[in-house]
């Protein structure tokens, strides 16, 4: 009998995070310090490209 | 009528190397084990079941390789060979079903590795060069299949996978790196890379899947950088690919058939909430 743990870490909201189905998200960024955050529900699309010192969010 | 076949070579004497020390108990039909061992290693080989096989070959000073196979049709190899003056790489498998094979091989010192296969015709690859090196690869269900590469210092790596078909690819090259891929469902993919021109450094990958058919990709080439992704669902698709320094990745995704892509080329780019949310 193998009994196995897994520990769901990382709980923190932030990146790209979608819940619902059927989404699309593309982050781009070629440069320095750059920063994004996506949040999507349904049937959202996303695509974003960033030089540097870019701040992209979204919440739909 | 029961046939036990072994096969012991035991060179040590030859060479001038300490006493070697070779334990293998079969029980069922046409099991066979063979193992090899020059310098002080310690090999213990259980089989239970019938046709099962095993193959051991330790080099070194004080390699030890522990196999457990209990079932039908399982086979075990595991080589090992420790660096100049070098001590200890340690192998442990465990099988229990029908048709599981693992693969270990080992060189350098310190290196570890460890498979635990619960189920049937569950496939293990570790391949670690270097020192202290770390693997570990954990399936319970049929057909899930784990390859795990690593070249360096301490880079640290392990999978666990429930249920079926599941397959988790890791390549690691340079120091400190660290994959760790965590898979409950049936047919979802996690390939991670983590490497650089210069070796790379300081990496970490993490992924947890949960649901079915989700595919997770990581590669990241540089130094200190970071991506995190957890699908829980069917169908979705994480893609995190970053290339530089210091770079932050994390994809969340909740429901069926999402897809997220994230490129981060340059340094201190940063695709996730703030720079203490991270659990890699």
């Amino acid at each position: 009998m193998e009994i196995i743990i897994i520990l769901m870490v990382d709980l923190i909201i932030g990146g790209v995070e979608q819940y619902g189905n059927s989404n699309t998200a593309t982050v781009l960024q070629d440069g320095d310090d750059n920063k994004s955050r996506i949040l999507q529900g349904n049937l959202n699309t996303l695509v974003t490209a960033s030089g540097n010192n870019a701040n992209v969010s979204q919440v739909s | 009528m029961k046939k036990i076949i072994i096969i012991i070579f035991m060179l040590g004497a030859y060479f001038g190397h300490a006493q070697n020390t070779s334990t293998i108990s079969s029980t069922g039909d046409e099991n066979l084990v063979n193992t090899d061992q020059t310098g002080q290693n310690i090999s213990t080989f259980i089989q239970s079941g019938n046709k099962n096989k095993g193959d051991v070959d330790q080099v070194g000073n004080l390699n030890i390789a522990t196999a457990h196979q209990l079932g039908n049709k399982n086979k075990a190899t595991q080589n090992q060979t420790t660096s100049v003056g070098g001590m200890l790489n340690n192998a442990t498998v465990h099988q229990d079903g029908n048709k599981n094979k693992s693969t270990q091989n080992q060189f350098g010192n310190m290196n570890h590795g460890d498979v635990h296969q619960l189920g049937n015709k569950n496939k293990a690859n570790q391949d670690q060069d270097g020192d202290m090196n770390h693997s570990d690869s954990h399936q319970t269900g049929n057909k899930n299949k784990t390859d795990q590469d690593q070249a360096g210092t301490m880079n640290h790596a392990d999978a666990i996978q429930i249920f079926d078909e599941n397959k988790a690819t890791q390549d690691q090259v340079g120091n400190d790196n660290h994959a760790n891929s965590n898979q409950v469902g049936n047919k979802n993919t996690v390939t991670q890379h983590q490497n650089g021109l210069s070796g790379g450094n300081d990496n970490h990958a993490v992924v947890i899947q949960v649901g079915d058919d989700n595919t997770a990709t990581q590669d990241q080439y540089g130094d200190d950088n970071h991506a995190n992704s957890k699908q829980m669902g069917a169908l979705n698709t994480s893609m995190e690919d970053q290339d530089g320094m210091n770079n932050r990745s994390r994809v969340w995704q909740e429901g069926d058939m999402n897809t997220a892509n994230i490129t981060q080329n340059g340094n201190n780019n940063n695709s996730y909430g703030g720079p203490n949310h991270w659990g890699g």
